[in-house]
């Protein structure tokens, strides 16, 4: 079970499933270690804990043994918790799939019933509903069921509407299967993942209900659960505060290995493998003079790497492997590769950006001395617009905050600033953008906006990865020329990350191929791609190939 | 502004129109389920006055209406809900509005002082987790706010009850103020503060660990997005990237949350009235079921109903003030 | 509870056995007790209905009381064991047809209109006859009142009502309500009953619901330097544990009934200031009972009745859920009601293997699973001891094969099953001993009681020869007869078996030290409280 394996993988969800396991043991094994009935009158009353053997845990204003209690009461908490979970499960599955697929007026119908159990306040359902019918364990699951039903219900639908329209059900049904079929073979487990997430809190608060629902006089007499043990050990609270610290300390751990394993549950689902990311800061230097990037004329050496490898964590083998290279400046570098090739990580190594745990070795040294500093030395541009961009704060904002943080400027001046940046990356009605936002944008805008806002603080070197491979052919072609002219009129370095060996061509002053972590072949632009050295860039050459499609066939074969 | 007002008015609309057929819901339910119960109000009445006879029980059961058939009751309490009249309680033998009216501010103070002391400390705390996931300042944070959120609300209610109000002695044990002490303004709105310390504590240290998880998952997905990545290579300051960049977008589904938890804690605050005697609406809701008063329970529930509505709606209109993508029209131009 | 004279020391020394011993209060005279103060008592249930005229409970009365007034109350001291209020003496005649009543003088209404006889006729024929729970039994054979002065009322019976029941039952049923405030008016629904306007110590201020009550003082009274309180606050307190909070932390003085849970009482007793007061509660004795559903087979037998009341461990049941507060009951009536008291009855000790061999003969046997059969058992949940007696009455019938299911029901619920619906085969229940067997404790066993009537014999039990002595006796005028009587009836209960009574118990109070002249009669917490003080 890869999905036990992959829980178990991290410590949240092995420790959950641990606890979890401990407790349905002693759940199960209750009538074995402590035979008989729990509430029976066992011994003295209120016995101290940890005075007697016979009693470790004490006992209770009757005389009950409250380790059995709490041993045997677990039975009743996880079999209460998981029963009503499952029974709200399944009722908010079914009434989700229902809902989502049928459509129409019955979609509509069963949502406003979802609405109506939503609105309630489950507690309040579940204890009118036991109130009035009578407390019995199966009255208790049903009536927690009944108040928790609504949100699974309408997460199921949501996740239903999602998958509905996609090409694998489409295909389903041309290929005329049933649509109950459907539900239950291409739906459903395509929306159980969330589902399942959220089963974990639904189990949590189940618990935590009848606990709540005993502790108020409303649970099953002829059973023992941890609510109405404190519930008991209230009236004797002062006196022996232990008759509720332990059913309590009971209930606090269940629902944390719950908890736990829910989260190692979610985890695990979603496929998150590596770590949250832990973002390093950037580098900082105090002095704010001339970058060094700009000293030393054209041509000469920006920034020599040598025996650099770099080890992402959790690979094994190098994203770089022993890379050397030299980069001028001045000029336009293009960084060619197919996916893997290790461009994007050399991108972020130049910009001291890579990610967490990532092992860098060799060196990369810089003329005058110290790394550039991202947003003033250097700025880098992402490929993707849409997600280069935050959503929730304005275009000017955005452009700005580069200027302020590293010219100095006041809101106001860094906000002209960013006008001028606006300008100069060409996008039409700039004072409108300002106050924009970049949902309002095209990609190809967005773009624009993005390279605005990395040469707000006017940096010497802009490393781009892959900015034009998110957009199409036509916007492609103008911010390639946008980046050139900007470039050219600021004399700045250009590092250009592409999978697109034609578009290099078009602009490049150097090219360097890279493969699998290796540098290939690196020179002038014209003199590389008319009469390559290397087989490889021979037949990416001669292929002129758009790289970005995988290999048919592993491999080329020099 | 006129647009984000229109805006919030025509999402209002679309709202009320659409709770009609949930309360009418909710209200047949509510019917359906004191239905099935042994016992109507007017057994429990004569129950709590030492019992009484078959014609004292008549005569009161025709008073209520309570001698008709269901569906009957049903239509009547609907025409009287047309004119917002929300009937006759037969426990307290009043108007069921003025009694919810009477109670339901205690609650509201209660809900809202928690909401807001858990919002303000949850986010805050949540930020700070959120930074640097995977650090130990998170990892502390996270394991408190797990354990907290796991703790039973009535049992931690107990707990500090006894350490703060008995053993020390620093705040009152229970009530709303201090009985007809008389006073006015200022000075009784520090007796009311003081005995609603515990109370709002209670709830709200739980809330504080829930809004403190959101936040911090909030943020760690958050920092796996391109654009922080782009924050951070425009150089901008640490404090500049985590608060206005990845808190400001992890504010989102926190504020989502908390309409979600409405009702939540509605329903929370049953327990926590109870332990420390809040006159207020958990208490009705509990007195209206034992005493199988059908008209008391429904307008509770109604006015709960439409309390968490109103919630939900101030939600996303703060949401939709918060996200600019929210009602608007395609991208592009 | 009556009291004659003859017997008070018996009493004494019942009540002293009874008793738990703890520190009492220094009881100063009430005259020379200090004047003023406010006092606030911790009361755990609102009731609907605070006219005590309607609703003679304990919960009505615990505040209804100091506004509104009996013709007498309870005493430890005084003759007849009764302590004069509206009515300054009760004569009755020898046919026992009537009862002549000469009322106070001088006193007025709190809203200033003056207290004549009428009010008292009033009160009789139209409250407490007709519409009081406890008054129909009472007073069942009332046919009229005379009032041939402002001063004078006299009760005259189609049917020889004893005196003794009559004077027994006074402090219970006879409070007087205000003739102007009622008369034309539909009584059951009029504002007054909680709005309560009366002639005692107190008058009632304001009832902020699900927060307080609070009376004032009735500068107008007709005791002279009586009420010394200025004000009485009821807080309300549903929760136990917060009483016990309230009194230490000094928000309230005063716990009554038990309110701080009997758990508690050692550790409070023990800090300074508060004291635990047992006294008080003599004429309000709650009885532990198990009432039986006759209409189930095996429970129709008496050797199962026999066999369950020999599985009950009384010691257990005293010392363990009682702490040490209750003593174990030989029968419907309480030995603190001297008057009445037969101890020579038959018992019931402790005997598993008795109760065992008695299932046995009676043709019961154990299954594979070692049960006989099974049965549904109801506690009452008033109270926290009849929940819990209910938990060990399920282990002592496990004990001898019986498996009885525990039902979990709130008050509306578990009264509609028990005494409506019948839906029972045990339940457990705080009958209330009321000074004389006919208020409240014959119509436990008596047959023909209609449906739905609380705290009756539901159960289906009918023996003509119990009835037949029930019957009599409530038309026994004389006095030594009707106790005899009272005495067989006794014997029959225990020898037949229509319920079991299992323990007798009184309440608890819990005061602070301040608070002067507590339990000075034997329904103090029900009393009017105008010799109450705070000191300093």
């Amino acid at each position: 079970m890869t999905l036990v394996r992959t829980i178990l993988g991290k410590p949240e969800g092995a420790i959950g499933l641990g606890i979890l396991a401990i407790l349905a043991t002693l759940a199960l094994l209750a009538p074995v270690l402590f035979p008989g009935d729990p509430l029976r009158i066992a011994g003295p009353a209120l016995k101290a804990p940890f005075s007697d053997a016979a009693f470790p845990l004490g006992t209770d204003r009757l005389g009950r043994d409250v380790l059995a209690g709490i041993v045997h009461g677990a039975r009743t908490s996880l079999f209460v918790g998981l029963a009503a979970a499952l029974a709200a499960l399944a009722i908010g599955l079914s009434v989700g799939l229902t809902a989502g697929f049928a459509g129409g007026l019955a979609d509509e119908a069963l949502m406003r019933v979802v609405d109506a159990f939503q609105i309630v306040p489950g507690f309040l359902l579940a204890l009118a509903f036991v109130s009035v019918i009578g407390a019995s364990v199966p009255v208790v699951v049903l009536a927690i069921a009944l108040g928790a039903w609504a949100d699974p219900a309408r997460l199921t639908r949501a996740e239903v509407l999602s998958v509905r329209e996609r090409d694998y059900v489409s295909a389903a049904r041309v290929l005329g299967m049933h649509p109950v079929e459907i539900a239950f073979r291409e739906i459903l487990p395509n929306v159980l993942p969330p589902v399942l997430a959220l089963s974990a809190i639904i189990v949590a608060a189940a618990i935590l209900t009848e606990a709540a629902l005993s502790f108020l006089g409303l649970g099953d007499p002829n059973v023992v659960t941890w609510g109405s043990m404190i519930a008991e050990g209230r009236n004797v609270l002062r006196s022996s505060p232990f008759l509720s610290i332990f059913p309590g300390l009971a209930l606090v751990v269940t629902v944390v290995g719950v908890y736990l394993l829910g989260e190692g549950l979610t985890n695990a689902l979603a496929g998150n493998d590596d770590p949250p990311c832990r973002p390093a800061s950037p580098r900082r230097r105090r002095d704010m003079g001339d970058p060094s990037i700009r000293r030393g004329g054209e041509g000469s050496p920006l920034c020599t790497i040598e025996n650099f490898s770099v080890t992402h964590r959790g690979q094994d083998g190098p994203a770089l492997n022993k890379l050397d290279l030299t980069i001028r400046k001045g000029g336009r570098l293009a960084i060619i590769g197919e996916s893997g090739s290790g461009k994007s990580t050399l991108a972020r190594a130049l910009a001291g950006l890579l990610p967490d745990g990532a092992r860098a070795e060799g060196r990369i040294s810089w003329a005058g001395g110290a790394a550039p500093l991202a947003g003033r030395d250097l700025g880098f541009v992402l490929q993707d617009p849409s997600a280069s961009l935050n959503p929730v704060l304005t275009i000017g904002e955005q452009v700005a905050e580069g200027a302020r943080q590293h010219l100095g400027l006041s809101w106001p001046d860094a906000r002209s600033r960013a006008l001028d940046m606006l300008v100069r990356v060409q996008l039409p009605e700039p004072e409108k953008l300002l106050k924009a936002y970049p949902h309002q944008l095209s990609g190809g805008q967005r773009q624009r906006v993005a390279i605005a806002a990395a040469l707000a603080a006017r940096p010497g070197l802009l490393i781009a990865d892959e900015p034009t491979s998110a957009l199409d052919m036509v916007v492609q072609a103008e911010i390639v020329t946008l980046l050139d002219e900007l470039v050219r009129e600021a004399g700045m370095t250009l590092i250009f990350v592409t999978h697109d060996i034609a578009l290099a061509a078009g602009f490049a002053d150097h090219v360097a191929i890279f493969r699998e972590g290796r540098l290939v072949e690196t020179g002038p632009a014209a003199a590389v791609l008319t009469a390559p050295r290397e087989a490889y860039t021979r037949m990416l050459v001669a292929s002129h190939r758009d790289l970005a499609t995988p290999p048919l066939i592993g491999g080329i074969v020099p | 502004m006129a647009g984000s007002v229109n805006r919030a008015l025509r999402i209002a609309g679309r709202r009320v129109l659409a709770s009609i057929p949930v309360l009418l819901i909710v209200i047949v339910l509510t019917f359906l389920l004191l239905e099935t119960a042994s016992g109507d109000a007017v057994d429990a009445y004569l129950l709590s006055i030492g019992g009484g006879d078959a014609t004292v029980a008549e005569g009161l059961r025709q008073a209520y209406g309570l001698d008709q058939s269901m569906p009957a009751r049903l239509w009547l309490y609907l025409s009287a809900l047309a004119r917002l009249d929300l009937g006759r309680s037969v426990a307290f033998d009043r108007p069921v509005l003025g009694l919810v009216f009477e109670r339901l501010p205690n609650t509201l103070l209660l809900m809202a002082s928690a909401t807001a002391l858990a919002f303000g400390l949850g986010s805050a705390l949540g930020i700070l987790a959120g930074a640097r996931p995977g650090s130990l300042r998170d990892r502390l944070l996270s394991t408190a706010s797990l354990i907290v959120y796991a703790i039973p609300g009535f049992w931690l209610g107990l707990v500090l009850a006894i350490v703060f109000a008995v053993q020390l002695r620093w705040l009152p044990t229970s009530g709303i103020e201090t009985i007809a002490s008389g006073r006015t303004g200022l000075s009784r709105a520090a007796d009311i503060a003081a005995h609603l310390v515990l109370p709002v504590g209670t709830l709200a240290l739980i809330y504080t660990a829930l809004y403190l998880r959101v936040m911090r998952a909030g943020m760690a997905g958050i920092w796996r997005l391109d654009f922080a990545l782009f924050a951070r290579a425009k150089g901008l300051s640490r404090r500049r990237i985590v608060l206005r960049h990845v808190a400001r977008n992890a504010l989102l589904p926190l504020v989502t949350m908390l309409g979600l938890q409405s009702a939540a804690m509605l329903g929370g605050s049953v327990v926590i009235e109870s332990i420390f005697a809040i006159p207020g609406f958990g208490r009705l809701a509990q007195e209206a079921v034992s005493g199988r008063d059908t008209a008391l329970l429904t307008g509770i529930i109604i006015v709960s109903a439409v309390l968490v509505m109103l919630v939900n709606l101030a939600v996303d209109i703060v949401y939709a003030a918060l996200d600019p993508r929210v009602g608007a029209s395609e991208p592009g131009r | 509870m009556l009291i004659a004279t003859s017997t008070r020391r018996t009493f004494l020394q019942a009540g002293a056995a009874l008793l738990a011993s703890t520190a009492l209060p220094a009881i100063a005279r009430a005259e020379s007790a200090p004047s003023g103060g406010r006092l606030i008592v911790a009361a755990d249930s609102e009731p609907k209905n605070l006219n005590p005229a309607i609703v003679a409970s304990n919960g009505v009365f615990f505040v209804a009381s100091k506004v509104i007034e009996p013709l007498a109350e309870a005493s430890f001291t005084e003759k007849d064991g009764l302590s004069p209020r509206l009515a300054t003496s009760w004569e009755g005649s020898e046919d026992g047809l009537s009862v002549t009543f000469r009322l106070r003088e001088n006193v007025t209404w709190h809203d200033g209109k003056p207290f004549t006889s009428a009010d008292v006729a009033f009160s009789a024929l139209n409250v407490w006859k007709p519409l009081q729970n406890l008054g129909r039994v009472v007073f069942a054979h009332l046919e009229t009142v005379e009032t041939p002065d402002a001063t004078t009322a006299i009760f005259r019976f189609s049917k020889p009502t004893p005196l003794q029941l009559i004077r027994n039952a006074l402090p219970v049923v006879s409070s007087v309500m205000p003739r102007h405030l009622y008369e034309g008016t539909d009584i059951a629904t009029n504002p007054a009953n909680t709005k309560l306007v009366g002639t005692g110590p107190f008058r009632f201020a304001e009832y902020k619901p699900g927060e307080y009550y609070r009376l004032t003082r009735n500068e107008t009274y007709w005791e002279k330097d009586q009420p010394k309180l200025d004000e009485i606050v009821f807080r309300v307190l549903p929760d136990r544990a917060g009483a016990g909070a309230a009194l230490e932390a000094e928000e309230i003085q005063l716990a009554a009934f038990s309110a701080v849970p009997l758990a508690d009482l050692d550790r409070i007793s023990k800090v300074p200031g508060i004291s635990v007061i047992t006294k008080g509660y003599e004429a309000l004795t709650y009885q532990l009972v198990v009432e039986i559903n006759h209409r189930r087979k095996e429970l129709a037998d008496l050797k199962v009745r026999q066999a369950i009341a020999h599985a009950i461990d009384r010691k257990f049941v005293v010392d363990t859920i009682f702490l040490g507060y209750a003593a174990a009951a030989t029968g419907p009536v309480p030995r603190n009601a001297p008057e009445f008291y037969e101890a020579d009855v038959e018992t019931y000790p402790f005997d598993v293997d008795k109760a065992n061999a008695l299932l046995d003969e009676a043709g019961y046997v154990r299954g594979a699973d070692g049960t006989r059969f099974s049965l549904k058992l109801r506690p009452a949940p008033y109270f926290n001891e009849t929940r819990q007696f209910g938990d060990y009455l399920r282990q002592a019938l496990a004990a001898i094969g019986i498996n009885a299911e525990l039902v979990n029901a709130d008050s509306a619920a578990h009264q509609k099953a028990v005494y409506t619906d019948h839906d029972f085969d045990l339940a457990i229940a705080p009958p209330v001993f009321r000074g004389d067997p006919a208020i409240s404790t014959t119509i436990l066993v008596q047959s023909g009681i209609p449906d739905g009537t609380p705290f009756s014999n539901q159960g289906g039990y009918a023996n003509a020869e119990l009835d037949g002595i029930i019957a009599k006796a409530a038309e026994t005028v004389d006095t030594a007869a009707r106790t005899e009587l009272y005495r067989q009836f006794q014997k029959l209960v225990a020898a037949d078996l229509p319920l079991i009574n299992v323990a007798e118990w009184g309440f608890i109070t819990v005061a602070r030290d301040t608070v002067l002249n507590v339990a000075s009669n034997p329904r103090w917490a029900v009393s009017n409280w105008a010799d109450t003080a705070l000191r300093g």
